[in-house]
């Protein structure tokens, strides 16, 4: 199978939904010549036109706002949300109006939006363009969220967003964008609410959201030098959660790590976790452990800021002391 | 006012009929609130009749509106229907939205009103979007942002006028300067023209009398005809009065507006009184005729109300229900 | 020394019962076996019996009050003049001031021979759990323990470190449980069976232990798995489902003497010695306290050494 980038994929998912619907379109900050910052719209103005790749004043709060008002009218809107630190610009449209609607009406109106945005530390952007902010938005009923961890999800999952007839954000991590992986050329969509267990293991479960399903993966592998057999998975949308996977892979592990790139206080971590507590609680043989950013804006100098985020290394220092069964009141 | 009396007799009294709706939907809504009836918060409408009639008589079915938290004006000159609005004021099941929205939160899309909106400015965005659809997918409908005085504060309105300068949509901002931002006087919180806020994006912008329902329908519909050509968009302020506080229990208000100014309004520049003394000495209609047709009106408005304090409240299932959409 | 008198657990899933009535002052005399108190729980309303001979002191437990299994709501003592200490110690909060005099032996259980009544030592001396406070053990740790019968409490004592896990409970001594037995004349079970054709011995068992659980445990029905010698687990009564409350073994066509199996469920062996019967109760005490367990084994004793009260 051919690999692609994460940017060619998420470019290839819009340019084919724009051609299977003449009602998508994308609208944001440079998303037409420029192909944004990243580099991930290019080449979409050229096929499809500046009427249906729309580039907009700085004006996150209003360009939100007429997507939500064209997605209420019939059209089926990609907002591009430059960086995920903006959502705080956002948030009266995206949380009062689009995730509102549905519900509010009666289920007369509906908000098919997709906001696509990013997330990820250690780009050196400091902390106004480093956070990892879904946590803020899943909280929030009536938005759907999702979290591609490769290529393949974020093709998968951006086609199965922009055909749902909810508001959905998604949050690539913007470290990720020049990754590879194989990505089918035939048409695919990845359901929402479908974990993906990527190794299955039999003594520590580790989750991992976007990339930190790659950092999962990497402890795993130290783990099973050290004969850990570590089960890995990624939840690939945080809204719906598959908690019937997370579930039953900790029934069998009875421990469980939960990665996440977002800060740990009330954070992804801590909504996994508890689910986990409540609901296998008398299958677990260790604490339900969070490792999520550190509860700090994040900070500029590299010697800083590598310190705010799960590394393969604590995940795995991690899943040891669990293992081993040492008596753990904080980490 | 100025128009074809005769030839128009029939408009003339749709437009009446509508005034009297709205007033008497409010008094209605008013009453019930006094009367321990209706639970939450509710803004009237009262004296700024004119202003939805003239406009939404100007509109097609098919175009839209975005409303506000004093919306049920808009609601009902836009063509809903008093059964469905009690009930939705009451939170009953047979409400437009099911009981989930309620006074605020009106929408009634088959008649294109896209929704009351509880923020204020925050349906400023939706309507602007609303014209980019219509635009973007070659549609020839309006949509016209109803707002108030106080919207005009809000950032998201200079980020979508500016949008919609640019893009040429078809949209018209109509400003209720009813002259009260909540509970203080407009001239203290907004500086400058109103107007002159539409002028610095060049979009043409009009101010005409709120309270003059010929005056409002014919600049709409002149405005509403150059949008489907593409002249759009359009801003227009309409200078009207609230008769009631900012909501219902804002009851002691002299503090900031005296109760002369409202007995004056009342007196002088009633939206419906200019306009019944207007159809009476134009000879389109007879003070008799008009008092039928608001005593007509009064009686269904009774019966509604009657209806929807039986009608039953929605199942608690439903509580769950409509947070997502899941078929397509 | 006193005998404290327990709110009872009386249900499987049930945390606190209701004192319904008291059918005995404070300072009158009880005999082990007479009703001393009725409580109502989720099922039934049961009179709970004195397992003690003496008078009754120290009522802490009003009518109508909800107590929590285990509770101590009151004492029996072995002289009438006792009695007015234990009501002051109830009533007053700073407890009497003299040090109450040296109590004489305890009565442990009604068994009418106390000296064929043993307890079986555990493998290792165990603290009182209480002294050494909580036990830190993960959640499935407890829950399997819990499934097995093992006591975690013997488990730290045997030097386990906490936090117990899952795995450390390969480690919990064989059984965890106490044993209690009782040697009972079978000239008249054994009349009995001669005489009455077809007589099924370890059904006769079954049903004395039915009907002695249902004295001394629960007021409701009971069902026992009989265990085969060939491994077989046979349900009694026939239509009782697979979770039962006892499990009973008959030996008494082996050499065998005594079986106390592992796992948390109580289990009953009936043996014979020479024309005595030897019965054994291994029970967790976790789950059946040491006052029910000994109370059911002497109703089983007791049905044993006269059938005909059974069968009556």
């Amino acid at each position: 199978m051919r690999s692609i980038t994460l940017s060619q994929a998420v470019n290839e998912a819009i340019a084919e939904e724009m051609r299977r619907d003449e009602t998508v379109f994308l609208i944001g900050e440079d998303v037409a010549e420029a192909g944004t910052p990243f580099k991930v719209t290019s080449g979409l103005v050229e096929e499809f036109g500046t009427g249906r790749v729309i580039d907009t004043p700085i004006a996150e709060p209003g360009f939100t706002g007429l997507a939500v008002g064209a997605a209420m009218t019939g059209a089926r809107p990609i907002v591009d949300l430059m960086f995920g630190d903006f959502l705080f610009l956002v948030m009266d449209q995206l949380c009062n109006q689009a995730a509102k609607a549905h519900y509010m009406s009666g289920g007369k109106l509906n908000v098919p939006m997709v906001l696509r945005t990013n997330l990820g530390a250690t780009r050196r952007s400091a902390a106004q363009h480093s956070q990892s902010l879904h946590a803020l938005v899943a909280h929030i009923p009536g938005l759907k969220v999702a979290m591609p961890s490769s290529a393949y999800e974020a093709k998968g999952l951006m086609k199965t967003a922009i055909r749902d007839n909810n508001p959905v954000v998604i949050f690539e991590d913007k470290l990720m964008y020049q990754d590879k992986a194989p990505v089918p050329e035939e048409e695919f969509l990845i359901p929402f609410g479908e974990a993906n267990i990527l190794l299955e293991g039999r003594d520590v479960t580790l989750i991992g959201t976007s990339s930190m399903r790659q950092v999962c993966e990497a402890a795993a592998e130290m783990l099973a030098r050290d004969g850990i057999s570590a089960e890995v998975i990624d939840p690939r949308t945080i809204v719906p959660l598959d908690e019937a996977t997370i579930l039953e892979s900790v029934k069998k592990t009875s421990r469980a790590i939960v990665v996440d790139e977002g800060h740990q206080n009330f954070g992804t971590t801590a909504e996994i976790a508890a689910r986990i507590s409540e609901k296998a609680f008398y299958h677990l043989d260790a604490p339900v452990i969070r490792m999520g950013a550190m509860d700090v804006p994040v900070p500029f100098s590299p010697a800083l800021e590598d310190l705010t985020v799960p590394t393969p290394e604590k995940v795995a220092e991690t899943a040891h002391r669990i293992v081993a069964g040492e008596l753990i009141h904080a980490l | 006012m100025t128009a074809e009396p005769k030839q128009n007799a029939e408009n003339y009294l749709r437009m009446y009929r509508q005034m009297v709706k709205i007033r008497t939907f409010e008094d209605n809504a008013n009453q019930l609130y006094l009367d321990a009836k209706m639970p939450g918060l509710t803004h009237m409408y009262s004296g700024e009749e004119a202003v939805a009639v003239g406009i939404c008589e100007a509109l097609e079915v098919t175009d839209k509106i975005t409303s506000t938290h004093r919306g049920h004006g808009h609601c009902v000159a836009k063509g809903a229907a008093f059964k469905e609005m009690f009930c939705e004021l009451l939170g009953k099941e047979e409400g437009y939205c099911r009981g989930k929205g309620g006074s605020m939160h009106i929408a009634d899309q088959l008649n294109g009103n896209l929704g009351a909106n509880a923020i204020v400015g925050g349906s400023m965005g939706i309507a602007t979007g609303s014209a980019l659809r219509a635009k973007m997918l070659g549609q020839s409908d309006v949509t016209v942002c109803f707002f108030g005085d106080g919207a005009t504060a809000q950032g998201l309105m200079y980020e979508v006028m500016n949008m919609a300068a640019l893009w040429k949509l078809p949209v018209i901002y109509a400003c209720e300067n009813n002259g009260y931002s909540e509970y203080t006087r407009t001239d203290e919180i907004a500086a400058g023209e109103i107007t002159a806020r539409a002028d610095a994006f060049g979009i043409e912008s009009f101010r005409v009398d709120g309270q003059d329902v010929l005056a409002v329908n014919a600049l709409t519909r002149d405005l509403v005809g150059r949008c489907r050509k593409g002249d759009g968009p359009f801003f227009v302020e309409l200078e009207t009065y609230r008769y009631h506080g900012h909501h219902v229990g804002d009851i002691s208000r002299t503090y900031y507006r005296s109760k002369e100014e409202e007995a004056d309004w009342k007196a002088n520049r009633d939206p419906i009184t200019l306009f019944a003394d207007w159809l009476v000495n134009e000879g389109v209609a007879t003070k008799a005729e008009l008092e039928a047709l608001s005593e007509a009106i009064r009686a269904e408005a009774a019966e509604a109300v009657a209806y929807a304090l039986e009608a039953p409240y929605p199942d608690g299932s439903e509580v769950s229900m409509h947070v997502y959409l899941e078929a397509s | 020394m006193p005998f404290e008198v327990k709110m009872p657990q009386l249900g499987m899933n049930q945390d606190s019962a209701v004192i319904v009535s008291w059918l005995k002052a404070a300072g009158e005399k009880v005999a082990a076996g007479e009703a001393i108190f009725e409580v109502e729980t989720d099922k039934a309303t049961v009179e709970v019996e004195a397992a003690a001979d003496g008078f009754l002191a120290g009522i802490r437990a009003p009518e109508g009050a909800d107590v929590p299994v285990g509770d101590v709501i009151a004492m029996i003592v072995d002289r009438e003049a006792e009695v007015g200490e234990h009501e002051s110690a109830a009533t007053a909060p700073d407890g009497p001031a003299e040090a109450p005099p040296t109590p004489p032996a305890p009565v442990p259980s009604p068994a009418p021979e106390p000296n064929e009544a043993e307890v079986a030592a555990p493998p290792k001396t165990v603290p009182p759990a209480i002294a050494a406070g909580r036990i830190l053990a993960s959640a499935l740790a407890k829950r399997v323990a819990s499934e097995q019968g093992i006591d975690l409490a013997a488990l730290r004592a045997s030097g386990v470190s906490e936090p117990i896990h899952a795995r450390d409970l390969a480690q919990a001594p064989a059984g965890g449980h106490s044993v209690l037995s009782t040697r009972v004349e079978g000239g008249a079970l054994a009349a009995l069976l001669e005489r009455s054709e077809g007589a099924n011995r370890t059904a006769l068992f079954a049903a004395f232990a039915t009907s002695a659980w249902r004295a001394a445990v629960e007021d409701a029905a009971v069902s026992i798995a009989i265990r085969g010698l060939d491994g077989s687990i046979t349900p009694y009564p026939a239509d009782a489902g697979a979770d039962a409350a006892l499990s009973l073994i008959d030996l008494c066509d082996t050499r065998l003497g005594s079986f106390a199996p592992a796992g948390g469920t109580p289990a009953l062996a009936a043996a014979r010695e020479g024309d005595a019967f030897l019965l054994t109760l291994s029970f967790n005490e976790g789950r059946l306290p040491f006052p029910t367990a000994a109370a059911l084994l002497d109703a089983i004793a007791a049905r044993v050494e006269d059938p005909i009260r059974q069968l009556l």
